[in-house]
């Protein structure tokens, strides 16, 4: 499902090159669930906006599904994004003036997906993440784990094959977070997706199939 | 994204900031506004003023004149330069011309006065030849048209019986006559022409008490041949007022629709022949009186006489035959010489002025230049009519640059708004597109966005124009007194309505073109991450 080969990033600052990712060789099989460690700084959330295409690599390749993401140039890449990706970010991220619904049937309007069919797969979703009773609801009104579970919904709605989480749990309190792993673990045990997320919980950690600790740019180790 | 969706995905964008949406929009409501009223405005001048001449029968006309005699109508003396004269040649000339219908020549009279009721109308008389005057494109409003044998027979202006009364205020306004002109169709009426009394080079005395003083004053017999040999309608001759019912000379023995004769004050009654004839008939001649007033020199006045008969009543033409009687060649010219001293000639005759009438207005100014290449002077309403439509554009221009700038200045708000938008919706955008919005996605939504921000924009302000330009003409026609209610001063044409709608949403359109192509550039990593 993925696959990178000698991934290189590096971030220019002024006239100094800063390199974050340094050769990053690493296979992710379809279904795994992939935990990725590591201290604050080391190049997680980079390596991961690369696997989503959200970012260039500065050298090396990257394949998902197959896809060689390296080579793709932005309307590729964004295509990419709306038909096998979805994205779970600690901040939410969630339109703030969007209900629930229209924030998680949104992604379905770029793909030109009718209104009735949008709204109707997006209740679904939220109800797969126990939110049936909150659709209308704003973000503002609804809790920090309410409102990680719409973004996974709406992570879901276009069916992925692949889905990147940056700390899902980052925000959240203990009880919650692992509200949230469950659902994820449910997720991840029935269907192929696969999932990669970033985290500095070791707990979280323990939920996935591998753990993949990084630092200072490169795969410490793979547990 | 297909463009239904694009279209719902903007107008609830939009309407998610409806505060900011709406006062972006009235902006725009207000810039276009400004233009339909602008230019409507222009419209309800251009309509009230040429409105009304476009459809008249006038547009086909054409009036020939002499060369140098506008000039000299005007008062600028002409140089010695051999005149091209107006005769039956150059009527048959121009009438052999390729879309002439008609050609005839006019003998304005200098006016004659009509009595119907009791009430004495100065009217303006005008002969042209009733051969022609089927083909004339004359539209009556009741009767019919003289036979080219009724010598007598006479059609009136609808005017004939409007008066100008300066009024109190000073402005200017028509009144209506209390004859209805269609009340004289089929009667005789008497026309009675007036000329100076020739008095061996004594000062004449004036036969009407109430003759306005400045018309004839001071007026001596030489002065008047003088202009007579000028050709000038001696103006006085026309204007002095018969006998008013406080003289108590009225002849009450005539039916209304008989002319009194001139009268000259009390101590003249003895003198005078009361009793007019009803044919023409030789001019009732009255002596000045030595008893009057020996300081005021003033001319006395004799009168003609001439019975014709009313057959009908033309329609508005925008033209002289409003206010005129108009009659068959050989009646004007019978109380022109009269009025003149000119013994009828059988030499070749000329004329002042043709009417030369064209079979369509398409066809006005081929005519007219084929009349000016003869060498005459030429005027008509068509002519002036594209002149003053000219000066009516320029003056639309004008307002609608006016109004134009309102909606610059709106442009300018949405272009403020859409920006502004960008900032605030930073994050927002890059959540779309990290979800799937392509880089054409987030364009096209702004740039949708802001054309139907134009687009209602344009919408309200024709709803607004329209009830603007309503209060407009009620309140302006208000403020003109009921006659000027009739002409609008405000007119929004539909094509105007048109025009104003698809420009603001395509201001709305082009002011959403560099905030949408910043949106779109946005890094959707650095806008999720943007606070
Ligand atoms: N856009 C950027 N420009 C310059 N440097 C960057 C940029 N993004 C990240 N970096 C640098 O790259 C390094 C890795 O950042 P990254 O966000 O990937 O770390 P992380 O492992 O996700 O840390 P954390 O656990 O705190 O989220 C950091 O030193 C950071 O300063
Ligand atoms: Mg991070």
């Amino acid at each position: 499902m993925i696959e990178t080969i000698n991934l290189r990033k590096s971030f220019k600052l002024g006239k100094t090159e800063i390199p974050v990712l340094k050769g990053i060789d690493l296979k992710v099989k379809e279904g795994e669930m992939i935990a990725l460690l590591g201290p604050s700084g080391c190049g997680k959330s980079t390596f991961l906006n690369i696997l989503g295409g959200l970012l260039p690599v500065t050298s090396g390749e990257v394949y998902i599904g197959g896809e060689p993401l390296h080579k793709m140039n932005e309307n590729q890449l964004c295509l990419f994004r709306r038909k096998k990706l979805g994205f779970v970010f600690q901040s939410y991220n969630l339109i703030p003036t969007m209900t629930a619904l229209e924030n998680v049937a949104l992604t379905l309007t770029f793909s030109g997906v009718k209104r009735e069919e949008r709204e109707q797969r997006a209740e679904t979703a939220l109800t797969l993440v126990g939110l049936g009773d909150r659709i209308h609801h704003k973000p503002q009104e609804m809790s920090g784990g309410q409102q990680q579970r719409v973004s996974i919904a709406r992570a879901l709605i276009n069916d992925p094959d692949l889905i990147l989480a940056d700390e899902p749990t980052g925000n959240l309190d203990t009880k919650t977070s692992t509200d949230i792993m469950n659902i994820i673990e449910d997720l991840s045990a029935t269907s192929s997706k696969t999932f990669v997320i970033v985290t500095h919980d070791p707990e979280a950690a323990e939920y996935c199939s591998r753990t993949i600790h990084m630092r200072d740019g490169i795969i410490e180790n793979i547990s | 994204m297909d463009k239904k969706e694009l279209v719902m995905l903007s107008w609830e964008n939009l309407w998610r900031m409806k505060f900011r949406t709406i006062l972006t929009i009235i902006g725009v409501v207000i810039g276009t506004a400004a233009i339909i009223i602008m230019i409507s405005i222009g419209n309800g001048a251009k309509q009230s003023i040429t409105g009304e001449l476009t459809n008249s029968p006038s547009v086909t006309t054409i009036s020939v004149y002499t060369s140098g005699q506008m000039e000299s109508m005007m008062g600028i003396s002409t140089t010695g330069e051999k005149k091209k004269k107006i005769t039956d040649s150059t009527i048959s000339d121009i009438s052999n011309m390729e879309h002439v219908s008609a050609v005839t020549p006019v003998i304005s009279g200098g006016g004659a006065v009509l009595t119907h009721k009791r009430e004495d109308y100065n009217v303006s008389t005008m002969g042209i030849d009733y051969k022609e005057i089927e083909n004339m494109h004359y539209k009556l409003e009741s009767g019919r048209l003289p036979r080219s044998s009724e010598e007598n027979a006479v059609l009136i202006g609808p005017s004939v019986f409007t008066k100008f009364d300066l009024g109190e205020s000073g402005f200017g306004t028509m009144v209506e006559g209390d004859i209805n002109p269609k009340d004289l169709v089929g009667k005789n009426i008497t026309l009675v022409v007036q000329r100076a009394v020739e008095s061996n080079g004594q000062p004449t005395i004036p036969t009407v008490a109430n003759t306005p003083p400045t018309l004839s004053e001071n007026k001596t017999p030489e002065a008047l041949e003088e202009s007579e040999s000028t050709e000038t309608p001696p103006e006085a001759e026309g204007h002095v007022i018969t006998p008013t019912e406080s003289d108590g000379l009225t002849p009450t023995e005539n039916d209304a629709n008989v002319i009194t004769p001139t009268m000259d004050d009390e101590a003249q009654v003895p003198e005078v022949s009361s009793q007019p004839s009803l044919t023409t008939q030789p001019p009732v001649k009255k002596d000045s009186s030595e008893q009057s007033n020996p300081a005021k020199s003033e001319t006395k006045m004799e009168s003609y006489p001439v019975k014709v008969r009313v057959v009908g009543v033309l329609s508005p033409t925008g033209d002289q035959e409003d206010h005129a009687v108009t009659m068959s060649q050989s009646k004007a010219e019978e109380m022109t010489n009269w009025q003149m001293r000119k013994e009828p000639t059988g030499a070749k005759k000329e004329y002042d002025n043709l009417k030369v009438i064209v079979d369509d207005t398409e066809n006005v100014e081929t005519v007219t230049n084929q009349i000016k290449e003869m060498g005459f002077q030429v005027f008509s309403l068509k002519a002036m009519l594209n002149s003053l439509n000219s000066v009516f554009q320029i003056l639309q221009l004008i307002l609608g640059g006016i109004g134009g700038v309102a909606l610059l200045v709106a442009s300018i708000g949405i272009v403020n708004t859409m920006t502004m938008s960008i900032y605030e919706r930073t994050r927002e955008i890059g959540i779309m597109k990290v979800i799937g919005a392509s880089v054409n996605d987030i364009k096209q939504m702004f740039i949708v966005e802001s054309t139907i921000i134009g687009c209602i924009g344009g919408l309200v302000g024709i709803i607004f124009s329209y009830i603007t330009s309503g209060l407009i003409n009620v309140i302006g026609g208000m403020a003109m007194g009921g006659q000027a209610s009739v002409a609008k001063i405000s007119l929004i044409t539909p094509g105007l309505a048109l025009f104003a709608l698809v420009f603001s949403t395509v201001i709305g359109m082009l002011a959403g073109f560099r905030p949408a192509a910043k949106a779109a550039n946005l890094s959707a990593l650095d806008a999720i991450r943007s606070e």
